[in-house]
């Protein structure tokens, strides 16, 4: 009687083997679809390797997208994926894997206003402890694209007079960002592109100084026919602005600053992305550049550049006396450029020198000269220096200085002068985050109508893709009326 | 040396969550009004293995915690399917693994979300078919079945008295009155304070489960020990292989569900996230050091029947998201 009823069913029992049998038949359907689709070219099961995401799959990428992310969905043989994978147009760059991601590092900024294509097929999977490779991959493809190349000015004429002006070059479309009671001074851009920091007066009191002005913030957008979104960022109540600076990575602004009350207080301050104001109690120094770790602060002091924490209160990095200049940094910080005025040398008085200064430690002299240092920009990947210099040129009764543009190869150090410019003023220059090209303004002062204003022009040049006598750059004069000229990153 | 390295890392690693997991039945024996409790939980199996399945986030244990508590709650009178889903779901389904696991995949975040929602649906569709069996004493060992305090009127209530089964007695207006009906729920332990019941509990689950811990980490470690991971690893050829193997590497290293994302994060590199999930999903549910525990619960042929449902649907879930995911 007893094992009767140990031997007795119970609904769990019933159940459970019965639900046993139907899982077990499904397994065995999943099994046999594996083995069926092994073999079969089009199959409902994806039986093979393929790729589970690509990080740059539909996207607009900048020159801050340096790298993008392929994940497969088990490991792959290396050789056969980096034989395989095409980007169309081609983007060179380095392969390196972690696992089942693989990672490709552009060698240089993708060139701005492209669409491109990423395919892989014929990609096989590995095989854990054996030789022989695996199934093939399911073919893969994916488009991507590169924002359209574009830059920012401050218009001079017309209804752009005083605003920011968006300028599209690659659909050659321009939009005004700013309002046009507001006359603007000075900008910098946000690194994703899409804000502009900039300072400006109420354009009904510009007559009362530039002083007085108050930094806002104003949308990139170049689509629709309506300005930017202005912010207020900063107000002119208690302290004038005189000089701003945005940090490279967009979260801080260093800003010098006077106390209206008490104009003796004066000093760099720090303004966080959260809006604390802070002072920080430095040296005032003369003119200031973040550098791109965006945690330090070249400043112009006395005779030399300190260097200088961006935390209030702290104590000099470090000081570089022998520099009275810097020039520009390179994007990733490694190297800067950076000009001796050769004071404490009688043998090169009234020459300036140019010095390659690097972040590890190091220096090496580039070349002297006894005209001047405009301005100088590195390449993309740092390899080139272009630079805007004057030579000196000793006429019969006066000395005048003749503006040409050179590069200068870091490797040989050899000077390659590109093109003479018959006129100039302060020339400043704004390098293209992929490389393309610089833009610079061109003031034309007319000497026989000496009220007007000079005429600005905006020039982009494009300089030669290899260094050499044969090879020219490429120089042309925009149909646009401003100055300042910033490339988006 | 290696199989004492393994044995008391495993026990070192489970005894801080079998505490958890004793500490946390003692106040379920203590506090909770069992009463209540079973009234206010559903009697529809697919709810009640629904919200077994979330009591893992006021239980937050791993798969030794968890054994004390479903046993507490299905001593309580809790309906099959909420204890099974709580077993079956809590090692995963809690705030601390559901965290770790996010900690350790940041840029796969379709594995967190892939074990909550394979574990639930497995946790859910187990509890479902144990709540055919409206009388837990069967799947109980002997000497739980006995402690059982199953409120039986609840399960019986409309069904003629004849058919029921149980002690009655005949009043005096001739009709039959369930002896439970009757008597008045046992009082708490007189002569003893809380605290001392508290205590007293804690020593008894800790001696009963305590004992079976040392028993599972044992053959946990004697079988990594005699089958090393090298053997199981080099069956993971293709897509089956790999989700097979890491379902059996789940299974013998026995390893916490609070940490074992990280554990699997070694083996990311070289496996499919299927088969990455078939790890995370179905570790918590079956290891070796765990079924110990669970002997302590269930009679043998249970335990097979929650295996292999568990590795089935694990297995299906798995390979199903390597071909469609």
């Amino acid at each position: 009687m007893k094992i009767t009823q140990n031997k007795r069913l119970e609904p769990i029992d019933r159940v459970a083997i019965t639900f046993i049998i139907f899982l077990g038949l499904v397994t065995c359907l999943l099994v046999w679809g594996n083995q069926v689709c092994a073999t079969t070219e089009q199959c409902f099961l994806q039986v093979g390797p393929r790729v589970k995401n690509f990080s740059w799959s539909g996207k607009q990428i900048g020159a801050k997208d340096t790298a993008f992310i392929l994940t497969f969905d088990r490991p792959m043989d290396e050789a056969s994926v980096a034989q395989n994978l095409i980007i169309n147009p081609p983007l060179p760059g380095k392969i390196s894997w972690a696992g089942r991601r693989l990672a490709y590092t552009l060698a240089a900024p993708a060139p701005y206003g492209e669409n491109y294509e990423l395919r892989l097929r014929g990609a096989r999977e590995k095989i854990r402890g054996k030789k022989e490779l695996g199934k093939e991959i399911q073919p893969f493809s994916s488009k991507f694209s590169t924002r359209d190349r574009a830059f920012v000015y401050i218009g001079s004429q017309g209804e752009e007079e005083g605003r920011l002006v968006l300028y599209n070059l690659t659909e050659q479309r321009q939009k005004i960002l700013t309002p046009d009671n507001l006359t603007v001074i000075d900008f910098n851009i946000y690194p994703q592109g899409d804000l502009i920091l900039f300072s400006a007066v109420q354009s009904n009191k510009v007559n009362e100084g530039f002083a007085n002005n108050q930094l806002y913030t104003v949308t990139t957008t170049d689509k629709g026919s309506k300005t930017g979104e202005i912010k207020l960022i900063l107000d002119n109540k208690n302290y004038q602005n005189l000089k701003f600076a945005l940090s490279p990575d967009g979260q801080t602004i260093i800003l010098r600053r006077t106390n209206k009350k008490n104009p003796g207080k004066f000093g760099l301050w720090k303004l966080s992305e959260n809006g604390k104001q802070e002072p920080l109690n430095n040296q005032s120094g003369g003119d200031f550049t973040i550098a791109p770790d965006s945690k330090t602060l070249a400043l112009a002091l006395g005779e030399g550049i300190a260097i200088l924490s961006l935390e209030p209160n702290a104590e000099p990095i470090a000081f570089l006396p022998q520099y009275g200049r810097l020039v520009t940094f390179s994007q990733n910080g490694s190297l800067a450029a950076m000009v001796n005025y050769n004071r404490d040398n009688p043998e090169l008085l009234y020459t300036q020198s140019l010095f390659l200064v690097r972040a590890g430690g190091g220096e090496e002299k580039l070349f002297s000269t006894n005209g001047s240092i405009l301005d100088c920009k590195f390449n993309p990947t740092a390899t080139i220096l272009y630079c805007w210099l004057t030579q000196l040129v000793e006429e019969t009764e006066e000395y005048r200085e003749q503006p040409y543009f050179a590069a200068i190869d870091l490797q040989t150090k050899e000077i390659l002068p590109l093109l003479v410019l018959p006129e100039y003023q302060d020339i400043k220059m704004s390098m293209a985050r992929d490389g393309l090209g610089l833009l610079f303004e061109q003031v034309i002062a007319d000497s026989a109508t000496e009220d007007t204003s000079p005429e600005r022009r905006i020039w982009l040049l494009i300089p030669p893709s290899t260094l050499s006598e044969s090879d020219q750059p490429q120089l042309e004069q925009l149909p646009l009326v401003g100055f300042h000229p910033q490339w988006l990153p | 040396m290696s199989f004492f390295t393994l044995f008391f890392s495993l026990l070192v690693e489970a005894m801080p969550f079998l505490l958890l997991g004793v500490f946390l039945s003692s106040v379920l024996l203590l506090l909770i009004d069992e009463g209540k409790l079973i009234a206010k939980l559903p009697r529809n199996p697919i709810l009640g293995a629904i919200i077994g399945s979330c009591f893992g986030f006021l239980f937050p244990v791993c798969e030794c915690g968890n054994v004390p508590v479903a046993r507490r709650l299905l001593l309580q009178g809790v309906p099959t399917s909420s204890a099974v889903g709580f077993l079956l779901a809590a090692p995963t389904i809690n705030p601390i693994v559901i965290w770790s696991t996010w900690v350790a995949f940041p840029n796969q975040k379709e594995i967190v979300l892939l074990r909550i929602l394979f574990s639930m649906a497995i946790a859910i569709i187990i509890g479902c078919v144990f709540s055919v069996q409206q009388n837990p004493q069967p799947l109980l060992q002997k000497m739980l079945s006995k402690r059982l305090r199953v409120p039986q009127q609840l399960e019986q209530k409309g069904i003629p008295t004849l058919l029921r089964g149980g002690t009655f007695i005949l009043s005096g207006e001739g009709s039959p009155v369930a002896m439970t009906e009757i008597i008045p729920p046992t009082p708490r332990s007189k002569g003893m304070s809380l605290g001392g019941q508290f205590v007293s509990n804690i020593a008894q689950e800790l001696r009963e489960l305590g004992g079976m811990l040392v028993i599972g980490s044992a053959v946990a470690a004697f079988i990594q020990v005699f089958v090393p991971r090298e053997i199981i690893l080099s069956v993971a050829q293709g897509t089956i292989g790999s989700i097979l193997a890491m379902m059996l590497l789940a299974a013998l290293v026995s390893i916490c569900s609070t940490v074992d994302s990280f554990f699997a994060l070694s083996f990311a590199s070289t496996f499919t996230t299927g088969s990455l999930l078939a790890f995370l999903v179905f570790g918590p549910i079956i290891d070796i050091k765990a079924i110990g525990l669970m002997l302590s619960i269930f009679r043998p042929r249970v335990i097979l029947y929650l295996f292999a449902l568990a590795a089935q649907l694990t297995f299906i879930f798995a390979l199903g998201y390597s071909y469609f995911g």
